[in-house]
């Protein structure tokens, strides 16, 4: 049996999945064709959200995306990218830190409130074609804002590699030997970006 | 349950940081529980300022109370720990469906008026209100299809309210996009209804898709029409009654001049 206007709650949700995943992954929206993205949304409505809250949509979206394989290597670190800011955006703002002074001798972690990846695509320069080591890292500010940089791939590495065991002149040295770089040159790089990600609450010790 | 009176706004993300500089304009607050249950501290604290200034009562979206075979009771749990811990009282829902078997299409759609459809749907809005602890208010929605039914809106409204205890919220511009899309009495509608089960009142506007197809999309001023319906509604029964607008929100600015004419209504002017 055909309802009269039961096209219409097709369209209706339709329009209300476009809006919201439009605005949750609005890079990714802007990269994606206008004929590929209604596939996309019209897929993922059939394959099923399944959160009472439209924000956590944007998860099990990015989920669908990965499971089907429907998206490339690129989509892949823009969906990364746009899900964990909008993930971050949920957590309460960092507190002042309390760890003092920034020193090579002490054990450092990424906060709780950061997220860390090395890409494959430069998020910053919207580069499509160029592949690379684009260390980014995605942090929540003490105004409780999200925010994110670039970082070299010498202190991306050193980042990743830090999990608050060992100090992190015992880090830093097999990195620095990897780029050819020797530890006291590279401690003289590193103190300034590093107590500064201290600062902002980036690292904790 | 708190007694809300006056005239309210529906609180959305675009003007709560400044929806305090308004507080002696505005009797009430209604909010998204859906959109709140996830705040983080900078949240909270902006909530708590606006909840300190105003009585807030709570509008469901996703609790769907036409997906009969399915209640999701830690979703409900969440919310009655949400609604305890601000002290809302009053809490509302749609009288329709929104997911089935858990998936969620975040769109309202249409429930069969049948005598099996309001065994089901009452004995879902017992569960919930006894999870919930408090009485449920529904609101009739927006159909844009009728689907297989034995009995009109008003029958169907009113033997759930009469049987499961719940009061209604009269959507007004809901009951004027109805009434065009269907072709029924608004008058009717209204005499048929209980204005002591009626609980508030939203106005809202709507979209005038095509000419025999009105749809409910809160994204734009309220017509004119509405209005009209909106001053019927009120000389039934003085009833609170809230401005909503969920797309295309003006700054607070204008949506308060719009705000100023349902007041004015309500004051009988």
């Amino acid at each position: 049996m055909e309802y009269s206007n039961a096209d219409i709650y097709r369209k209706l949700i339709f329009y209300r999945f476009d809006e919201t995943l439009s605005a949750l992954f609005p890079l990714f929206r802007r990269q994606t064709g206008d004929k590929k993205w209604k596939k996309l949304v019209e897929d993922f409505i059939v394959w099923g959200p399944q959160s009472h809250y439209v924000w956590k949509s944007a998860g099990k979206f990015r989920c669908f995306l990965l499971e089907t394989k429907r998206v490339g290597r690129r989509h892949k670190d823009l969906l990364w990218f746009e899900w964990h800011s909008l993930a971050l955006s949920r957590l309460d703002p960092i507190e002042p830190s309390a760890s003092g002074k920034f020193r090579f001798s002490s054990s450092y972690r990424l906060a709780d409130s950061v997220r860390l990846k090395r890409l494959r695509y430069s998020i910053h320069t919207d580069c499509r074609k160029t592949r690379g080591n684009f260390w980014t890292l995605l942090f929540v500010t003490r105004k409780g804002e999200v925010s994110w940089i670039e970082t070299t791939p010498f202190i991306g590495e050193l980042l990743a590699s830090c999990d608050g065991g060992e100090p992190l002149k015992k880090v830093v040295g097999p990195i620095a030997k990897r780029y050819g770089v020797a530890y006291k040159d590279a401690k003289a790089i590193l103190k300034r970006p590093l107590a500064s990600f201290m600062d902002e609450g980036i690292i904790v010790a | 349950m708190n007694a809300i009176e006056g005239c309210g706004l529906g609180l959305r993300e675009s003007f709560a940081d400044e929806i305090v500089s308004v507080a002696d304009r505005i009797d009430f607050l209604e909010i998204v529980p859906e959109n709140l249950m996830h705040m983080n501290r900078r949240e909270r604290k902006r909530f708590e300022r606006i909840r300190d200034r105003f009585p807030v009562i709570a509008h469901g979206l996703s609790l769907s109370l036409g997906d009969t075979s399915n209640i999701d009771i830690d979703h409900l749990h969440r919310l009655k720990d949400f609604l305890d811990a601000w002290d809302i009282d009053v809490y509302s829902e749609h009288l329709s469906f929104t997911s089935f078997d858990g998936v969620q299409s975040y769109e309202l759609l249409p429930l069969p008026m049948t005598d099996t459809m309001v065994d089901a749907v009452v004995a879902k809005i017992d569960r919930v209100q006894e999870i919930l602890g408090r009485p449920l208010i529904i609101e009739n929605p927006t159909y844009y299809t009728v689907l297989e039914s034995t009995m009109d809106e008003p029958a169907f409204i009113g033997e759930i309210l009469k049987r499961s205890g719940a009061k209604l919220l009269l959507d007004i511009n809901n009951l004027f996009v109805n009434g065009h899309n269907h072709r029924f009495d608004v008058m009717a509608f209204l005499d048929a209804v209980d204005m002591e089960r009626v609980a508030y009142c939203h106005v809202a506007g709507h979209l005038e898709y095509r000419d025999d197809l009105f749809i409910d999309t809160h994204g734009m001023p309220v017509k004119e029409e509405v209005w009209d319906l909106m001053r019927q509604v009120m000389a039934k029964k003085a009833l609170p009654v809230l401005l909503e607008r969920d797309n295309n929100i003006p700054p607070l600015k204008e949506l308060m001049e719009e705000f100023e004419t349902m007041k004015a209504i309500y004051d009988g002017e």
